[in-house]
């Protein structure tokens, strides 16, 4: 935790401006947190993809951002996939389509 | 087509009824209480069933239901059949346009020096994160659920909700939003998050953004 955060406050990586490269092609901090959502639900193009990744893997100061989301997002979908479907839901779906089979 | 129903059937139970339980999760969220969920999944199931004709295959069965359980609740809510245990809050009406770009809730600027992690929200238990996500409006709380359980595209949800991709990732940025300051409020008042440090307190100071 510590070195993280050395890593990221201590400077280095990070470009001057915040900016980051993948491919040669530098993105601004800017850019970068504006497209965090699609980021994360894997909606940009492949190459946009790696120059966001690139730049919260290297940016001090974006990188915070990306681990709040994704510990809010892991949050959100184990609550969202702990209730038990009731017993037997299942068996009352087929006897009822099984009866409207023969309804008609 | 003809009175042949028996591999019709078969093939509605091989592509539709594995998804269930993820109907049934949705059917949860949208109804918010588990009996009005699986009278809303029964009725779900049996309109896709009259309907399998329609149903192209290949396509993702899931969304599909999806799409016939949500305007079932839909049109249960506009009867206002409504079993309705949530406090519900209204979307304002423009909800295409904002400010989509601005993911940086200015809440983190204050909590992330002690918490750069986000761990605080580990800490928040089951019941007060989907007590949060029922109190979002339908549009908001449909989209989160369906892209963050789900994880659907953009696009599929989209579609499913009949609204350009635009306005899918405003719904999802306005919805996360609110869910994370309610969580976050709670988790102040809870004590899972240290007295700030500076005097000032961007989320306040912002109130009444209009966001």
């Amino acid at each position: 935790m510590f070195e993280m955060l050395k890593r990221w406050f201590g400077g280095g990586r990070a470009g001057e401006n915040g900016a980051a490269s993948a491919g040669g092609e530098m993105i601004s901090c800017e850019k970068a947190l504006a497209s965090l959502y699609e980021f994360m639900d894997g909606e940009l193009d492949d190459l946009s993809q790696e120059a966001v990744e690139a730049h919260f893997e290297t940016c001090a100061r974006c990188h915070p951002h990306l681990s709040v989301q994704r510990s809010f997002r892991t949050r959100v979908q184990a609550a969202l996939s702990r209730p038990e479907v009731p017993e037997g839901l299942r068996n009352r779906v087929v006897d009822l389509l099984a009866g409207s089979d023969s309804e008609i | 087509m003809v009175e042949d129903t028996g591999p019709e059937r078969n093939s509605f139970e091989d592509e539709a009824l594995p998804h269930l339980d993820a109907v049934y999760r949705f059917a949860l969220r949208l109804s918010g209480a588990p009996d009005a969920a699986e009278d809303l999944v029964q009725e779900t199931f049996l309109r896709a069933f009259r309907a399998w004709d329609q149903y192209t295959p290949g396509t993702r069965a899931k969304s599909w239901l999806f799409t016939i359980c949500r305007n079932v609740f839909l049109r249960h809510r506009e009867r206002g059949m409504r079993h309705d245990r949530i406090v519900e809050t209204q979307a304002p009406r423009e909800d295409t346009g904002g400010t989509v770009g601005d993911v940086v809730n200015p809440l983190w600027t204050s909590s992330m020096g002690s918490d750069p992690e986000g761990s605080f929200f580990e800490a928040i238990v089951d019941e007060k994160v989907l007590e949060a996500i029922d109190a979002l409006p339908e549009e908001y709380r449909t989209a989160v659920v369906l892209s963050d359980l789900e994880g659907l595209a953009y696009a599929e949800i989209a579609e499913l909700m009949e609204v350009p991709v635009g306005t899918v990732k405003s719904r999802l940025f306005r919805g996360r939003r609110q869910l994370q300051e309610v969580l976050y409020d709670y988790a102040i008042e809870m004590g899972y998050i240290g007295a700030r440090e500076g005097p000032e307190d961007p989320l306040r100071a912002s109130a009444g953004e209009g966001a």
